[in-house]
């Protein structure tokens, strides 16, 4: 296909008809600026296409220019493999289609349906929308809008047949179409009904595993218990044999008879101990009877060195009682010396504390009477100054005048002398000069030439003979001149009040009175000098010194002169009750040791006397068992006795030795030897025999009760029906080989097949890829989407490509597919709305060769806002602004 | 007056057929109790002198005390004398299942052979022998002594023993338990009741295996008789006859197989087994080169038939599936799915390949896979 003229009228923002002419195949590029309006012709031709022109609604108001009800024109001309081709159409207000083609002329829906038989596309039966691209046949994957060049390929379903159809022609039906996939389905599926995705067994195949397993598992315990059984069974006939043998042999009898044999020889020998035993006791018993022999002479003996050594003892205890006796005496006078003195010591001392109280009640009694004294004198001084203030109060309580009394006199006396000062400043100033000779009077008074008068009041001037002038005072005068005369009546009123003449008789007065007040003060500061408890106090005192005097001078009989004197009559019998203590300290001291002394004796002579009388009767006791022994035996006797026991015991020695030998000639120790292992040998071979018919009867109940079970059967039964389980899991693992076989086998082949089948695909982008990418191959799924990019060995996933890369490759794929479906019969031009964006400046070069390589072929339009880009692209431009 | 008895052995009560489903395995166990029954019933009916049985009563000498139990029931119906000697399968070793029967408190009319020596029965007119196996495997000749064992004038000298005859029995069986091949000469026997032999067989003028008288197994040797035996007279020839009681038909096929026409007569031979299908046991050996599709119809009979048999047992190891053209052009015949047929047949057909095998289950696989989607 190639577009060879667009014209857009009242599309959107192309209001003014927008006329490109003179597109041709290659490669064309259209410029325009931003919202000038490139991608919205994009838009216009697809609509041109791929809308029905009975459009209606909000899909065929938005192709309207903003806010405007113009009817939106497109008409588009176009040549498939040399024919020509003019599509109009017109939206909203009268719509209208119009297909011219070499076969004639079609209007209306007839012109839909041709141009979709043309570009074999079939028509959506809801509305477009701008992006939706499915309904569009091929045009969908080579048309790309502004930004979405980078996005993974997404065939749609029509592009995928055409595809397929393009690619089946070329390489055949490798895939094996929907057959082969549900074939390798079912096997996976079959696969994983037996196994897990690691192999492990699953279902019933675990199941036929695990019930061969429990079966092997109970077999083995059914052999074991058969095993145990055939063991007990062997254990019991063995026993059984044993049993018989001892019968046989007459083991047990022999062996009873062997120890009846040695039980006779052990009597004789337990006759012989019993003969040695019964001589044994005999020496045993002399032996003791010559003990007792000896034992008695020997007690005779030491009874007789008692007796003797009573007696000493008792001489020896008298001579030392007398001793005794002798120093108890004596310790008894120098106690009653001792005590005498020591109360003749103590009357002396009591008679010095009495002369010491004397004393001290003496020098006591001369200090009472001195304070006494001093008391009295004291009371006369205080009396007379209390007069004296008396006097001094009541004549400064007779002057009336007080400090206030001479403020309130001074302050009127100042209102009287200004008042009077107003008076004079507007009183009437006269000067009278006479002349020589001449006198005169005012108000009747003389007056000197020449002297000045205030004149206040009417006044009149005599000059005798002369003249009689009357003076009037002019002015208001009459106000301050009663003001001065009120002020100084109000003064003469106080000081007549205070009976007074003047100020400075008042403050005379007020001197007075201070003078007396201070007199007053002075004289009570003397009587609280010599009484300062009051007078009352003082007097108080006074008795109490006389009271004391009174009882002090009963005690010391008589006064000392003086305190010197008393202190002196003191001191002397101080120092003599002092020397008569020490005297009682003394003897006291001496009779407690003579004391101590007669105690010791004491107590020496009591426990002398004790002994004394103890060793007395001692003595007296011993003799008196003497005289009691040899009542009964003599000492002879007893001496007598020790020699025939020494006899007897010698003889019982001689027997005994005899009956030891015939013991020792019997050998007892063999024969009891003889006895044990005989009575031993019995004990063995019946505990042999009783263990035995034990071992038989526990192994037979054992062996009915296991055999009552049945053991043999059920291992007869479980042997068969483990051979089936095996069977049954071998059955599964081959069948789980199969599978894993058949789904390799399919899935290699299937992996190969998509290879194949994209072969020339991947055969059409490799000449671009080899521009652009160099030693790189280009990864598709049988999708026709894009996986990634081999490197050598390695792939890298589309996702994680740059941005750029991805666009780039996105274009020439589509340039691929483009190639590869107008080779067979489905020519598309190809559209790209700024589709090389994300291009560094090497690899736009390459992509332009691309691009010119792709022109070759087909018609490739570029639309961009980047006509620098593309100045030097070697293709002609055609600048949007200028298809007005 | 004519003394009769029945002679059988291998009874093998207790047999558990534990490679058989559970059903099939009980049905047969309890069918030995069934037929052992039957014994008796015919014992009473006819009226015989004594009821022998050879050896391997039980099919193992550890039965379980139920089994017994159920062994003693089977034999009520006949009230004369029971004679049961132990075999290899049931020696009487200490506490074996004799032992225990013992000890279960028998009826008077059965008598246990446990130990050599003779039985007197009819009146004394019938001496038993017996040699009972005390071990599984003896090496002596247990028989022996019946050379030398005396038995009153006129009574009928009857031996019964469990084991190989020499010289006379399959090959290979004689090698422990012998019984000498002229033993009914030597002993001067009027009969020698034998037991070990599952078929009915003469093995001398007067010696007998009787052979089981339920089948146990499929091996083609005349099982599932006993044997009604007459004596007039001592040294008058034993009139024998054999009594069928088999109630299951075991039956082993052998077939080859090499296309759809051998299908049909294999299916010829299954319907020739007779009916009630059910009681038939059938174990099939198939071998030749099929097909895929002949094999997809043989799987297609053999479920058919297996359902109607008490048991099918398939040996299909010596039978080659080798895919056609046609069988692989069925499946695909291009695409991805072709091109895997294509190599998993050539690994079928290569020798030196360990997947060999499953290369052919694999193929089989998928025409299964294939024809299963198809029918969909």
């Amino acid at each position: 296909m190639i577009i060879t003229r667009i014209e857009v009228r009242n599309f959107r923002k192309l209001l003014g008809p927008v006329i490109i002419d003179n597109l041709g195949p290659g490669l064309s590029i259209i410029e325009g600026d931003n919202e000038e309006g490139k991608s919205t012709l994009l838009q216009a031709i697809r609509c041109g296409f791929f809308e029905k022109h009975t459009v209606g609604g909000e899909r065929a108001s938005s192709f309207q220019p903003y806010n405007s009800a113009v009817r939106p024109e497109i008409t588009i001309d176009f040549e498939i493999e040399g024919q020509k081709y003019v599509i109009q159409k017109a939206f909203c207000q009268r719509p209208e289609a119009t297909l011219t083609s070499p076969l004639g002329r079609f209007t209306g829906d007839a012109a839909e349906e041709e141009l979709e038989k043309l570009l074999r596309f079939t028509r959506a039966k809801r509305p477009r929308k701008d992006e939706d691209h499915e309904h569009e046949g091929i045009f969908g994957l080579f048309w790309v809008e502004q930004g979405k060049s980078f996005a993974p390929l997404d065939p749609n379903d029509e592009n995928r047949s055409s595809i397929v159809q393009a690619l089946q022609k070329e390489v055949g039906d490798v895939l094996g179409g929907k057959r082969g996939r549900l074939i390798l389905g079912e096997v996976s599926k079959r696969r994983n009904e037996l196994a897990t995705p690691t192999g492990k067994p699953k279902g019933e195949y675990a199941a036929a595993n695990k019930i061969a397993q429990e079966i092997g598992a109970e077999l083995a315990t059914v052999n074991q218990a058969l095993s145990d059984q055939e063991r007990n069974t062997e254990e019991v006939e063995r026993y059984r044999g044993k049993l018989s043998r001892h019968q046989q042999e007459r083991v047990l009898e022999r062996a009873r008879e062997r120890a009846v044999t040695a039980q006779k020889e052990r009597r004789k020998i337990e006759e012989l101990e019993r003969a040695l035993r019964d001589a044994q006791v005999a020496v045993s018993a002399a032996k003791v009877k010559q003990e007792l022999a000896v034992s008695r002479s020997e007690q005779r003996t030491q009874l007789l060195a008692t007796v003797v050594s009573a007696e000493r003892k008792v001489q020896e205890f008298k001579t030392d009682l007398e001793q005794k006796q002798g120093v108890l005496q004596q310790a008894r006078e120098r106690v009653q010396n001792d005590e005498r003195a020591t109360s003749e010591a103590t009357s002396a001392f009591e008679s010095a504390e009495a002369d010491y109280r004397k004393a001290e009640a003496g020098e006591r009694l001369a200090r009472t009477n001195a304070d006494l004294s001093r008391l009295i004198r004291d009371e006369k001084a205080a009396l007379k100054a209390k007069e004296a203030q008396d006097a001094a109060t009541v004549a400064a309580n007779a002057i009336g005048i007080e400090k206030k009394h001479i403020t309130q006199l001074k302050k009127l006396e100042e209102s009287v002398t200004r008042s009077q000062a107003q008076l004079d400043a507007i009183a009437t100033n006269i000067r009278v000069k006479l002349s020589p000779g001449l006198k005169a009077k005012l108000n009747g008074l003389a007056i000197e030439s020449g002297t000045e008068h205030k004149l206040t009041s009417l006044a009149t001037l005599e000059i005798p003979k002369s003249a009689e002038i009357t003076i009037i005072p002019g002015g208001d005068i009459s106000n301050p001149r009663a003001q001065a005369e009120q002020d100084l009546q109000r003064l003469r009123q106080v000081l007549n009040q205070l009976r007074v003449e003047s100020i400075g008789d008042a403050e005379s007065r007020l001197e007075r009175r201070t003078e007396f007040s201070n007199t007053a003060e002075k004289n009570g500061q003397l009587v609280e000098a010599h009484a300062p408890d009051g007078l009352d106090g003082l007097r108080q005192r006074i008795t109490t010194a006389q009271g004391e005097v009174k009882r002090l001078l009963e005690t010391a009989k008589n006064s000392p002169s003086s305190i010197a004197d008393g202190d002196n009559l003191l001191r002397i019998a101080r120092l003599a009750r002092q020397e008569a203590e020490e005297q009682v300290t003394s003897a006291s001291r001496r009779a407690k040791q003579s004391r101590e002394g007669l105690g010791t004796a004491i107590e020496q002579q009591a426990r002398c006397q004790a002994g004394y009388d103890s060793e007395t009767a001692h003595f007296a006791e011993a003799e008196k068992q003497v005289i009691l022994a040899r009542k009964e035996a003599s000492d002879n006797a007893l001496n007598e006795a020790v020699v025939r026991a020494a006899q007897e015991v010698k003889t019982a020695a001689v027997t005994a030795d005899a009956a030891q030998a015939e013991l020792d000639k019997a050998d007892p120790e063999t024969v009891a030897r003889e006895l044990r292992i005989a009575e031993q040998a019995v004990v063995e071979v019946e505990r042999d025999i009783q263990s035995l018919r034990e071992k038989v009867i526990r192994l037979e109940t054992e062996l009915r009760a296991t055999g009552a079970s049945g053991f043999g059967e059920r291992k007869l039964e479980l042997e068969g029906r483990l051979a089936a389980a095996q069977s049954a899991a071998t059955q599964f693992e081959y069948q789980m080989k199969v599978i894993d076989l058949l789904h390799a086998t399919l899935s290699d082949a299937e992996r190969e097949a998509k290879e194949t089948f994209l072969r020339p695909v991947t055969e059409r982008v490799e000449p671009y890829l080899k521009l652009l990418l160099p030693r790189t191959e280009l990864k598709l799924d049988e999708n026709m989407h894009i996986i990634g990019l081999k490197r050598g060995a390695v792939e890298e996933k589309f996702e994680s490509l740059s941005i750029g890369t991805r666009e780039q490759l996105a274009v020439l794929t589509r340039l691929a597919f483009a190639e590869l479906l107008r080779e067979h019969g489905q020519p598309s031009a190809v559209l790209l709305d700024d589709a090389i964006v994300y291009a560094d400046d090497q690899r736009f070069d390459r992509m332009l060769h691309i691009l010119h390589k792709a022109a070759e072929h087909l018609q490739v339009i570029v639309l961009t806002c980047r006509e620098r880009d593309y100045l030097t692209a070697g293709a002609p431009i055609i600048r949007l602004a200028e298809c007005g | 007056m004519a003394i009769s008895f029945i002679h059988t052995a291998d009874l093998q009560i207790g047999k558990p057929f534990g490679n058989f489903a559970p059903d099939q395995r009980t049905l047969l166990r309890l069918q030995r109790l069934k037929t052992l029954r039957r014994i008796g019933e015919i014992g009473s009916e006819k009226k015989v002198d004594a009821i022998l049985v050879a050896g391997d009563v039980f099919e193992t000498a550890a039965a379980s005390n139920d089994t017994a139990h159920s062994l003693l029931y089977a034999m009520e119906p006949y009230k004369g004398p029971w004679v049961l000697s132990t075999g290899n399968h049931d020696p009487a070793i200490a506490e074996s299942v004799w032992a225990r029967l013992q000890a279960l408190g028998l009826p008077a009319n059965v008598r246990l052979v446990q130990t050599p020596g003779a039985i007197t029965l009819a009146d004394s007119r019938m001496i038993v022998l017996t040699a009972p196996l005390r071990r599984k495997h003896e090496t002596e000749d247990l028989t022996a002594d019946w050379n030398t064992f005396k038995t009153p004038e006129g009574a009928l000298r009857i031996g019964l023993a469990h084991g190989s005859v020499t010289n006379c029995g399959p090959a290979g069986t004689e090698a422990t338990n012998p019984i000498a091949g002229d033993r009914e000469a030597q002993a001067r026997l009027d009969y020698l009741a034998l037991g070990d032999w599952h078929g009915t067989m003469q093995v001398g003028d007067r010696t007998w295996y009787s052979g089981t008288p339920e089948p146990d197994r499929f091996k083609a040797n005349d099982s599932g008789n006993i044997l009604l035996v007459r004596l007039h007279r001592p040294g008058s020839t034993p009139e024998i006859e054999k009594v069928r009681l088999a109630h299951y038909n075991w039956v082993h096929i052998q077939h080859n197989l090499n296309g759809s026409d051998d299908l049909e007569t294999l299916e010829a031979k299954f319907k020739a087994l007779g009916e009630p299908c059910d009681r038939n046991v059938v174990a099939i050996s198939l071998t030749g080169t099929i097909d895929l599709a002949t094999r997809q119809k043989l799987d297609r009979l053999l479920t058919t038939w297996r359902a109607r048999f008490l048991s099918l047992q398939e040996d299909l190891a010596g039978l080659l599936r080798r895919p056609t053209d046609t069988d692989l052009d069925r499946i695909d015949t291009s695409g991805f799915v072709r091109t895997a047929l294509n190599r998993l047949r050539s690994i079928q057909n290569d020798t030196t390949n360990p997947n060999q095998t499953l290369a052919t289950g694999a193929i089989e696989l998928l025409y299964e896979i294939h024809t299963g989607a198809e029918s969909r």
